[in-house]
């Protein structure tokens, strides 16, 4: 046998775990077709055979949020507001706690999703060599066509209460920014979630933990209340929550007042980043021999 | 021809024993996997000294490009771990490989499709994991509809089809790949002899358009008729690597225990078998010469031991020929059989099997009043028995391979 040096006559070599990191992001750009194709099958498979079929986008969101304007708005009588109002616009209810489910929704479907990508699919990974990556990122797609469509019945309740006078608020330029704290949910959601997902093929404990915390979360942040309901002296505490943050900047982009401290935004996007390249370089590191353990 | 495609250097691949993760499993003797393993395979000196099992160790070999390799082994012994390498789908542990080109893995061909998608939309994104991109599979999708016979349910979800449309659907895309090595693991073991013919004739198109293929089966004929070439695993370790029909020799060689006699507690048994063995397989002994002339008859002694009283305890024995297909089957009741050890005597008519090498498959089964067997004790290749042509035929020397393994008396009326 001949030396390494002959390595460049060749286009590929699969060698042993060396700790060297590459993302393998080349890799995944020529799989982006599979990736497209993945996304539509979770998207397109999910409603087959339902007598309601697309309509099921829809119901979850909505009746979750009828029972938190209700349980929470009505009887709990909790504050729909991030901050003291500017003037004598109130954001309703129902519209505060919509974007909210929807973001929260958008944000944990992700973060499960992704947590499950090994155990999922770990049949097919068994048996077919694509870049691991592409599972997850294409579930988080699948996951954002739906926040988009839920997002797109929001915009126009929206504008029906602003054309009709019935919502005290108006349509506002920061709107053009609420794309960007999507981007960044997404993005925690996988970063958390790829890092769930390496640690769930060893310990699977951890996958029975996610949808528990994942309640505990929902209730940390401001999702069924306003910010306005912490105490002052907390909200220092409450906002390492990153969640919380975006959340409340979406709002701010959504209704164009409420909750922004440029501090907090910051803090959040550090967060996200972490996560995500940290969940990248675990997720890195065990997508190569996981089916050796799993 | 010429062109090196894979070239792989002193591969191994080292598994973990036992059960991973909770601290108790990791006392290796404790784990069901680390027991039947060790017993076995310590003795075979299989598991390292980092306790770690070798799934496959220090292997070397080229592949040129066009070439067809065929993989031979029994169950366990690294082919399909030998593929996941290859495929990438785990890495080696020591070693490397090298590839001049994108491999195409086709192991078991069903997985990847979604049962609520439609046919046609499986077939996208099954060639989209294989690394197609959507313009290729545009313009072969009429190709695969094709070759897959499956066009009338193109657009049903694959989930409504037979589990033999579904594995000729599967097989289609992957014959379709563009890649330029295929490996493909017992692809062919399913599907209606039709089509699998049409599946050997597509593997060697693509063989003779370039493609590296390889191919891993039991089936001997299969890789007879596919290969030129090949190499024998055992134990994880390459025991031969040269033209195919002295491979399969190598390999039935090999795994064919020409004695007149042999104890078989200590032996290891098939890992679907029931383990708390009721009845036990103790010794075989062919009694009179492992090698005779057609028309002679075939005598053993086997010894058992039963734990308790079955209810209707019988012997099936299988007759495997030497290019690894089942060649006959014999079947027989033991009433007389009691708790103990039992030695029973056997004569099996093997006056009408043709000259060739034979193992034998011993299965000590209960069969219950509805017909049902449950395996109580099973053993492959337990021992081997040779019948040499007769004067009178020579002719069935020759075509065997051809013309099956039995030959029925045929009488003028």
């Amino acid at each position: 046998m001949d030396s390494v040096s002959d390595k460049e006559q060749w286009k590929y070599c699969i060698e042993p775990e060396r700790g060297r990191l590459e993302l393998g992001l080349r890799n995944l750009w020529r799989y982006r077709g599979l990736v497209h194709l993945f996304a539509k099958r979770d998207f397109t498979s999910k409603y087959r055979q339902t007598v309601l079929g697309p309509l099921w986008m829809f119901i979850p969101p909505f009746l979750t949020t009828i029972v938190f304007t209700v349980v929470f708005g009505n009887i709990a009588k909790f504050p729909t507001l991030d901050s003291v109002a500017s003037g004598d616009m109130v954001v309703p209810a129902f519209l505060f706690y919509m974007i909210g489910n929807i973001l929260w929704e958008l944000f944990s479907n992700i973060l499960k999703h992704t947590a499950k990508t090994f155990l999922a699919n770990a049949r097919i990974m068994g048996k077919v060599y694509y870049p691991r990556l592409a599972s997850p990122i294409a579930a988080a797609f699948s996951d954002l066509a739906m926040a988009v469509i839920r997002l797109l019945l929001f915009g126009a309740l929206f504008a029906v209460g602003v054309v009709c006078g019935s919502v005290s608020v108006r349509m506002s330029w920061t709107m053009l920014f609420f794309p960007l704290t999507v981007f960044q949910l997404m993005l925690l959601g996988l970063g958390i979630g790829l890092i769930i997902a390496v640690l769930t093929v060893k310990y699977r404990d951890i996958g029975f933990i996610v949808d528990f915390a994942l309640q505990l979360w929902l209730y940390l942040t401001p999702v069924a209340y306003g910010l306005q309901l912490v105490p002052k002296r907390w909200i220092g505490l409450y906002m390492l929550n990153p969640v919380t943050p975006i959340m409340t900047t979406a709002r701010y982009f959504c209704f164009g007042e409420g909750y922004v401290q440029v501090g907090y935004v910051i803090w959040s996007w550090v967060a996200v980043l972490f996560f995500f390249v940290g969940g990248c370089i675990l997720f890195n590191r065990a997508e190569k021999t996981f089916v050796d353990i799993i | 021809m010429g062109d090196r495609m894979i070239r792989v250097e002193h591969v191994s691949k080292e598994y973990q024993l036992g059960v991973i993760g909770q601290k108790i499993m990791l006392d290796k003797a404790d784990s069901p996997l680390g027991k039947r393993l060790t017993e076995h395979d310590l003795h075979e000196g299989r598991i390292n000294d980092k306790g770690m099992f070798m799934a496959l160790s220090d292997i070397s070999f080229e592949v040129e490009a066009g070439e067809t390799l065929g993989i031979i082994g029994r169950n366990g012994a690294g082919k399909s771990t030998l593929l996941k390498l290859l495929a990438r789908i785990t890495l080696p542990t020591v070693g490397r490989i090298l590839l001049n080109g994108h491999v195409a893995s086709m192991i078991e061909v069903g997985t990847g499709f979604h049962s609520e998608l439609t046919g046609r939309e499986n077939i996208y994104l099954k060639g989209a994991m294989l690394g197609m991109s959507e313009r290729k599979i545009d313009q072969k999708l009429d190709e695969i509809v094709d070759f897959s016979e499956c066009g009338q349910f193109l657009d049903t979800p694959v989930k409504r089809y037979s589990s033999g449309m579904y594995l000729k659907l599967g097989l289609s895309v992957a014959a379709y790949l563009d890649a330029e090595i295929v490996v493909m693991d017992e692809v062919l073991a399913v599907g209606d002899t039709a089509f699998q013919n049409k599946c050997i004739q597509k593997i060697k198109e693509m063989s003779e358009s370039g493609r590296t293929i390889l191919f891993v089966s039991h089936n001997m004929a299969l890789i007879r008729s596919l290969c030129k070439r090949c190499i024998v695993l055992d134990q994880g370790k390459l025991k031969f690597d040269g033209k195919v029909e002295e491979a399969i020799r190598y390999y039935t060689s090999a795994s064919f225990y020409m004695e007149q006699a042999r104890e078989l507690e200590q032996l290891e048994r098939t890992p679907s078998h029931n383990p708390n063995r009721v009845a036990c397989m103790t010794y075989i002994k062919i009694l009179g010469r492992t090698r005779f002339a057609m028309r002679e008859i075939l005598r053993f002694m086997l010894r058992f031991r039963l734990l308790e009283r079955v209810g209707q305890l019988c012997l099936r024995v299988g007759i495997w020929s030497a290019d690894g297909t089942a060649a006959a089957i014999s079947f027989v009741r033991l009433p007389n059989a009691c708790e103990g050890e039992n030695e029973t005597y056997f004569r099996m008519d093997t006056s009408r099997l043709l000259p060739g090498k034979y193992s034998l498959e011993l299965l000590l089964v209960d069969m219950d009043k509805s017909g049902l067997m449950v395996k109580l004790d099973a053993l492959r290749d337990v021992i081997a028995f040779e019948i040499l042509p007769s004067e009178d035929w020579p002719v069935y020397q020759m075509y065997k391979r051809d013309w099956g393994y039995v030959e029925l008396p045929l009488f003028i009326e």
